[in-house]
């Protein structure tokens, strides 16, 4: 279900490049070399209908859940594919790519600074865009189906997110590791309408 | 003698960091603290000669920690370890008596370059 | 929310703390399932789907199987969901994972009719399948 017509997603993915920069250039400095960071996807859809290139419904995911507040009250949320969180979480802590089979401790604190880091990184743009002021809290990472991560997102603090806008990127490393991550920031309807007014704002339509 | 730190952050992985990019530059006297309460206890029991102390930690833990740190010894040198975007909260710390900030991710020459300046060479 | 005659099978996929509640009629081999995000429809705004919402599906499911002809006192509910995915998140009061499971319980109890089985809870990501020809319902988790 499309929610952006092709100008607005033009100007979306303006912001996504500019969220995509932020986050290879930080990302570089936590991992100690060089990044290539690829925006594959900026868009808007509904939270039940994610486009599938994100997953569907029982894929395997890190999550890292970041509230945000500031003239927006909202909720983010950085999804890394499993073997995508495994790679990271090596490449972090300095050890040999497949090591880590699963997440301990160490492992999960790497992947919420980065999941903070990216969310940084997206949200800067985003203020860029929406002229408004963002600030994100602590960072709280869980794991498990995509659905099911989605669906409790969805409902906290009490409100039921409708929309999500997604940023998706894919990062190569030096030596070619590719790592896979998506921005979600989800929002209610009537907060949708005013992203959706500064998107269109963006791409000259207002 | 060396210059003793106090590393604050609720993340075990940020405080890996920052005590290998002492270690590296030859800042072995370290201590660490997850959040504010055990900072206070900490910086307490150790009088660090300086405290390296994330903003962004559960409960406006951050912004207190300073306060009460700073109570406890008002010579206290504080710097802030921030994310991006957080220049209200990083500018109440400078009113508060953080004398600088350091922006995460961490650019190594960034963090030596405050240490130097604050505490001198390292000794060891 | 569906409501079918066997055979068939409703399948929901990756639910957190939404709950998947199936009423299963094992004489006249038909059954519905709904899955819900919220508790109360008293908490929801008109504009809102209803069918998200626990206690209205609830009631809802059983109104319709009632008038395509079952008995309430041969139903069979099974209640499946209800996680909390973020544990950590610090809750002020029940997580609604557990909310929906609860509101569920509550609705069938008033409505009189037996639960047969519940998978609720914990922090694990759930797929439903719902046999409507056997009644069986299937949970499946990914670790």
């Amino acid at each position: 279900m499309k929610v952006l017509t092709e100008l607005e997603e033009d100007a979306l993915r303006e912001i996504g490049y500019i969220g995509a920069g932020h986050a290879a250039n930080a990302l570089s400095k936590m991992i100690g070399s060089a990044i290539d960071t690829d925006l594959v996807l900026a868009t808007i859809s509904p939270v039940t209908g994610l486009p599938k290139s994100v997953g569907d419904r029982e894929t395997l995911v890190t999550g890292v859940y970041l509230p945000i507040a500031g003239d927006i009250e909202g909720v983010t949320l950085v999804i890394f594919p499993q073997k995508s969180a495994l790679l990271l979480a090596d490449l972090l802590l300095e050890r040999e790519l497949g090591t880590a089979k699963s997440l301990d401790m160490m492992d999960e604190s790497a992947l919420k600074e980065v999941g903070n880091i990216l969310s940084g990184s997206c949200l800067t743009a985003l203020s860029g865009l929406l002229e408004m002021h963002l600030v994100e809290h602590v960072p709280i990472l869980a794991q498990g189906m995509l659905g099911a991560l989605i669906d409790n997102i969805a409902v906290q603090l009490g409100r039921r997110a409708e929309q999500t806008l997604i940023l998706g990127l894919e990062m190569t490393t030096m030596t070619g590791v590719n790592i896979e991550v998506f921005f979600l920031m989800l929002f209610t309807l009537e907060e949708a309408n005013v992203i959706l007014r500064a998107i269109r704002a963006r791409a000259g339509e207002e | 003698m060396g210059s003793k730190i106090l590393v604050v952050d609720d993340s075990a992985f940020m405080r890996r960091i920052v005590r290998n990019i002492l270690t590296r530059n030859g800042f072995d006297e370290i201590v660490e603290a997850r959040d504010g309460l055990e900072a206070v206890e900490v910086f307490r029991r150790d009088s660090p000669d300086l405290v390296l102390l994330d903003i962004v930690m559960p409960g406006r833990d951050g912004i207190e920690a300073l306060r009460r740190i700073r109570d406890v010894d008002d010579n206290a040198t504080v710097v802030m370890l921030t994310a991006v975007g957080q220049e209200a909260m990083r500018n109440e710390c400078l009113r508060l008596g953080a004398v600088d900030y350091i922006v995460k991710p961490f650019e190594e020459e960034r963090v030596i370059e405050v240490l130097h300046r604050l505490v001198g060479s390292v000794g060891g | 929310m569906e409501v079918t005659k066997s055979p068939n099978r409703l399948v929901t996929f990756g639910i957190g703390s939404c709950v998947v509640i199936t009423l299963y009629d094992p004489v006249r081999k038909t059954g519905a399932l709904a899955h819900t995000m919220l508790p109360h429809i008293e908490d929801g705004k008109p504009s809102n789907n209803p069918f998200k919402f626990t206690d209205y599906a609830v009631e809802e499911m059983i109104r319709k199987m009632r008038t395509s002809g079952s008995r309430i006192g041969n139903l069979e509910a099974k209640i499946v969901g209800g996680a909390d995915m973020f544990p950590d998140i610090g809750h002020g009061s029940m997580p609604v994972g557990a909310e929906n499971a609860l509101a569920a319980k509550e609705r069938l109890r008033k409505e009189g009719v037996g639960l047969a089985g519940e998978v609720v809870g914990g922090s694990v990501g759930r797929s439903v399948v719902f046999d409507t020809a056997s009644g069986i319902v299937t949970v499946r988790v990914k670790i």
